[in-house]
């Protein structure tokens, strides 16, 4: 039995779909096929919420994670903001509240269930805004967000969970007069097993960062750099420059002092190169405080820096081929034995170019980042690639076992500039790391503009869900035009992309494999596969918000037969290939077919329990 | 902080300031290259009361601040002659009933207040003695060029104004930093010029001879080479150039003093914050016209080997082409209101239906 079910006595279980999410549905000829649209309430099943009353029934997943047990943990984004009287620019920090957060069961894709956490959202603040990782303990974390600046003259009648934070010292800090955005600076643990949220004020971090990025480090620490304090009227004038490593085994956040300080943008797409580096590829958000911050032209500039090196400083690696670009997908290529996993690669697409809002129109622009380390240290190069074939603002980029990635959801320009204004791009698309080029697949029934999420399963499929967009920020409450712009409203529903490589042939099935696995070591996977294993692919469980995914990475395996007709694998080396934690582990046929996934721990200790499946239905 | 005077909510941090030091007081934490604060207020008469002190914030729109260190109750009357916020040393207080106390908190100005004034009704809405609200009277309506507006003030029984000046922001178009050339020509050598407020330029040389550049007062700044890139620690440009994060100048940074390199990179790439090359701000002076043109040439001094070298570059004005709206908003959150989103949705519908 599974825990969620276990749970019933924590945990209410409080819905079940009416479409079945894994029906095939008839699309636009191209390859790829979505399943049905589902949700939580049936009702948005068939349809999207309608009214803004309808947009807050249930929680949209404008964040996302998959457990170390394969459910998928989400929560809202914006909740409750298209409820106000007046525009959002004025009435958000009024009606906001805190995100709401949900458990999705897709052991049985087909008959998904739904669990509300026994505390329901992240303690104080709202973690909307916040940036989300999996530990190597298998807890959620979850880092910053927001802390609404209300409106002082809300009343206990009219505001009480706002001024009694407000009171009791523990929330928005005193008002000072003006509308505002803080950061904060909470850090929320949700644990599986119990299926709750935690957030103990021993783990806030030393600065209040409001779209901050969080990275695993190869100790199993947390890195997590940039944010602002103040969004309106910052008195800096800065992003928050200082950088903070969480200690796992304390609890408490320590700052990297003076060489760990850089000034990067906000949600800055960082990642760890397999030399245990933290990489900026010069791309990210570009927005910044009260408009513009003093020194973005920085911002442009790829760089690293080790922050397990107490004499390391961020150094210039190099320079993005279109320089600076906000609101794409950054995906770091898979690491391969080959070149003894050296080299890094990452893909970047759509988004628009230049420091926000130096446009606003997305671009379909594509460049592939490489990173060396060379005797005189990291270099970065970019080259520009096939473009994409649609342009595209805040895409989903998902990466594959198989070293493809797939691009969902977005909008056609930048909402945060001009809410109300964008187009949905629906069409997914499909980069061939043979081809090194872009393929239009079958369309998503839904649109999914603003905070969209998308996370690869362990059956192979994406789950595609989200959109919470700036509803009507400046105009009257309410979905605005629609059908001629994007749904303004919120969309708690999911699809999942069916990407073509499941239809290749016959698929692969691990029949067994260790539950640790230790770096360095080898270890027996059983598989049964009529066109042979062509790949073993470790892929890091998702975790994502705001299209980013920092600790995003998959690392091919490299693996001979054994004699009972296991396969021999040889883990990764070091926990900078692999930082610890969980992953997929998947076995590809030479067509490129993935198996189902089994969920392992990579780290310093084998452990030899079994696995089982975990999408058992699919 | 003096009242009368445009104090940038960017200029408040030591590292800033010694920005400020360079380019001068009034900078807008917005840059102006076409994401410019489309109206800048300023305090013209402040009132003549120690302890008291009335501040302009440039922001999204402009910010009032009050800070009242007086043992008095400083109360702030709305257009209509009606309370609608009181400081006090260690409080303030907001009157609810007002409807222009509502107001005052929204950037737009439109709050979700009572509609009709009845008695006051105060509520402790800080606890300190300063306040900060958006007041309507200092922001420009659509259309509008300057105006001028008062706001009062009554400290016991004595009424106090406060006088000041909204002015539209004369850069409505682009203001974009580019490279013209470097000379001599070095082999190998790739500099681009990164936009923003302070424009960037960035520096890769994979090349045999060793770059130097000077810094703002003409001292060697910095060295890159074959075996990477060497700053100059008593460079006062060093610590405002960004290297890791804009720095105050410490005491000991003298340009007349005798250099004192540091290798700061092992690899011959850096960047740094470009003074030289900084856009001209709405309020120094310049005329930019309806013409695009040149507005600044700036160069970047340095030697290649023994020899002199230069990056040279413009900053180049773009006018608003025909029918582009004046004053676009500064930045990504609320910045352009509900004409500009409403007419982007026109613009949008006539396309779609054309």
């Amino acid at each position: 039995m599974r825990r969620g079910r276990r749970l019933g006595a924590l945990a209410l279980v409080i819905g079940l779909v009416a479409v079945p999410a894994g029906a095939p549905q008839a699309d636009d000829g191209a390859p790829g096929s979505w399943g049905s649209p589902f949700a939580e309430d049936p009702r948005f099943a068939e349809r999207p919420p309608q009214t803004p009353e309808e947009s807050t029934v249930i929680p949209a997943a404008a964040s996302a994670a998959v457990l170390p047990d394969g459910r998928v943990l989400y929560w809202n984004g914006l909740q409750g903001s298209e409820t106000g009287t007046y525009p959002q620019a004025v009435d958000i920090s009024r009606v906001t509240t805190p995100s709401d957060s949900r458990v999705l069961d897709l052991s049985d894709p087909f008959e998904p269930e739904w669990t509300v956490p026994a505390v329901p959202h992240g303690g104080r603040d709202d973690m909307f805004c916040a940036d989300v990782r999996i530990l190597s303990d298998g807890r959620v974390i979850v880092v910053g967000g927001t802390r609404w600046g209300y409106d002082p003259l809300d009343t206990k009648e009219s505001a009480p969970q706002l001024v009694d934070a407000f009171e009791s010292g523990t929330g928005t800090p005193a008002p000072r007069g003006v509308s505002e955005v803080y950061g904060s600076n909470a850090t929320r643990f949700f644990d599986p097993v119990g299926n709750g949220w935690d957030a103990p004020a021993a783990s806030n971090m030393n600065y209040g960062r409001w779209y901050p990025t969080l990275l695993t480090l190869p100790t199993g620490d947390m890195f997590v750099a940039s944010g602002v304090e103040q969004l309106i009227t910052n008195e800096r004038g800065l992003n928050v420059h200082e950088t903070e490593i969480l200690d796992l085994s304390t609890g408490t956040w320590r700052e990297t002092g003076p060489n760990g300080s850089t000034s990067l943008p906000l949600f800055p797409r960082l990642h760890l190169l397999p030399s245990g580096k933290v990489f900026y590829t010069g791309t990210a958000q570009m927005w910044s405080p009260a408009g513009q911050a003093v020194d973005q032209a920085l911002w442009a500039v790829q760089k690293a820096y080790d922050p397990l090196d107490p004499d390391s400083t961020w150094q210039v690696t190099g320079i993005g081929a279109f320089g600076p670009r906000s609101g794409v997908f950054s995906v770091m290529l898979p690491l391969t034995p080959e070149n003894g996993y050296s080299a890094a690669r990452f893909l970047i697409g759509g988004g628009t170019l230049g420091v926000t809002p130096g446009s606003y129109v997305a671009n379909n622009l594509t460049e592939i980042v490489t990173v060396r380390e060379t005797d005189a240290g990291t270099q970065s190069t970019s080259e520009i690639a096939a473009p994409l074939n649609n342009a595209r603002w805040y895409s989903s980029g998902v990466l594959l076992p198989d070293g493809s990635v797939v691009a969902v959801s977005g909008g056609d320009r930048d909402e945060v500039i001009m809410p109300q204004t964008e187009s949905a791009v629906r069409q997914a698309e499909l980069w061939d790391p043979a081809t090194q080029t872009w393929a239009p697949l079958a369309s998503a029934r839904r649109e999914r503009t603003y905070h969209n999420t998308a996370v690869l399963l362990a059956d192979g499929s994406v789950l595609v869900g989200g959109h919470a967009p700036l509803n009507s920020f400046y105009g009257p409450t309410g979905a605005a035009s629609p059908g001629v712009v994007s749904n303004n409203l919120k969309d708690p529903s999911f699809e999942i992309l069916r990407p073509p490589y499941l239809d290749r042939g016959p698929r692969p099935a691990i029949t067994g494999v260790q539950s640790g696995v230790a770096w360095g070591s080898t270890f027996d996977l059983g598989v049964e596969s009529g066109d042979g294993v062509g790949k073993v692919v470790l892929v890091r469980l998702p975790s994502t918000t705001h299209v980013t995914d920092a600790d995003m990475r998959a690392v091919e395996l490299s693996f001979t037969q054994g004699d009972g007709g296991a396969l021999e694998v040889t883990a990764p080396p070091t926990s900078t290939v692999a930082p610890p934690g969980f992953y997929y582990l998947f076995a590809l046929s030479e067509e490129g077919v993935p198996s189902k996934a089994r969920i392992v721990k990579v780290g310093p200790e084998t452990d030899p329990t079994p696995t089982s499946d975990p999408m058992p239905g699919a | 902080m003096g009242g009368g005077e445009i104090r940038p909510a960017a200029a408040l941090t030591g590292a800033v300031a010694a920005l400020l030091s360079l380019v001068g007081p009034g900078a807008p934490p917005a840059s102006a290259h076409g994401n410019e604060v489309p109206q800048r207020a300023a305090i013209t008469q402040a009132p003549d009361l120690p302890g008291l002190e009335v501040e302009v914030l440039q922001s999204i729109a402009p910010v009032i601040q009050l800070t009242n260190t007086t043992q008095r109750v400083v109360t702030v009357l709305d257009d209509t002659g009606a309370p609608f916020v009181r400081v006090a040393r260690d409080r303030a207080e907001m009157n609810r009933a007002s409807p222009f106390a509502h107001r005052s908190l929204d950037p737009l100005g439109r709050g979700s207040g009572p509609r009709g004034a009845g008695p006051p009704e105060w509520v402790v809405v800080g606890g300190s003695g300063v306040w900060r609200w958006f007041d309507p009277r200092a922001r420009l309506d659509p259309g509008e060029r300057s105006r001028g507006w008062s706001i009062v003030l009554e400290v016991d029984d004595r009424r106090l104004k406060v006088e000041g000046r909204t002015e539209e922001v004369g850069l409505h178009g682009h203001l974009t930093a580019s490279l013209s050339g470097v000379t001599p020509a070095v082999p190998d050598l790739e500099v681009r010029v990164l936009d923003g407020p302070v424009p960037a330029l960035f520096v890769r040389y994979p090349g045999s001879s060793t770059l130097g550049f000077a810094g703002l007062s003409g001292e060697p700044f910095l060295r890159i080479g074959p075996d990477g890139v060497w700053a100059n620690k008593r460079s006062p440009t060093w610590y405002m150039s960004g290297a890791q994060v804009i720095q105050d100048v410490p005491p000991e940074a003298d340009p007349y003093a005798d250099p004192a390199f540091e290798r700061v990179s092992p690899q011959p790439v850096w960047t740094w914050l470009e003074y030289r090359a900084r856009l001209p701000e709405p309020d120094a002076g310049y005329d930019l016209g309806d013409r695009p043109r040149v507005v600044l040439r700036w160069s970047t001094p340095g030697s290649v080997d023994d020899a002199p070298l230069a990056i040279a570059g413009e900053v180049r004005w773009e006018p608003p082409a025909p029918g582009e709206g004046r004053g676009r908003g500064p930045g990504p959150w609320w910045p352009l209101g509900a004409a500009a989103a409403g007419a982007a949705l026109v613009v949008l519908l006539v396309r779609r239906r054309g």
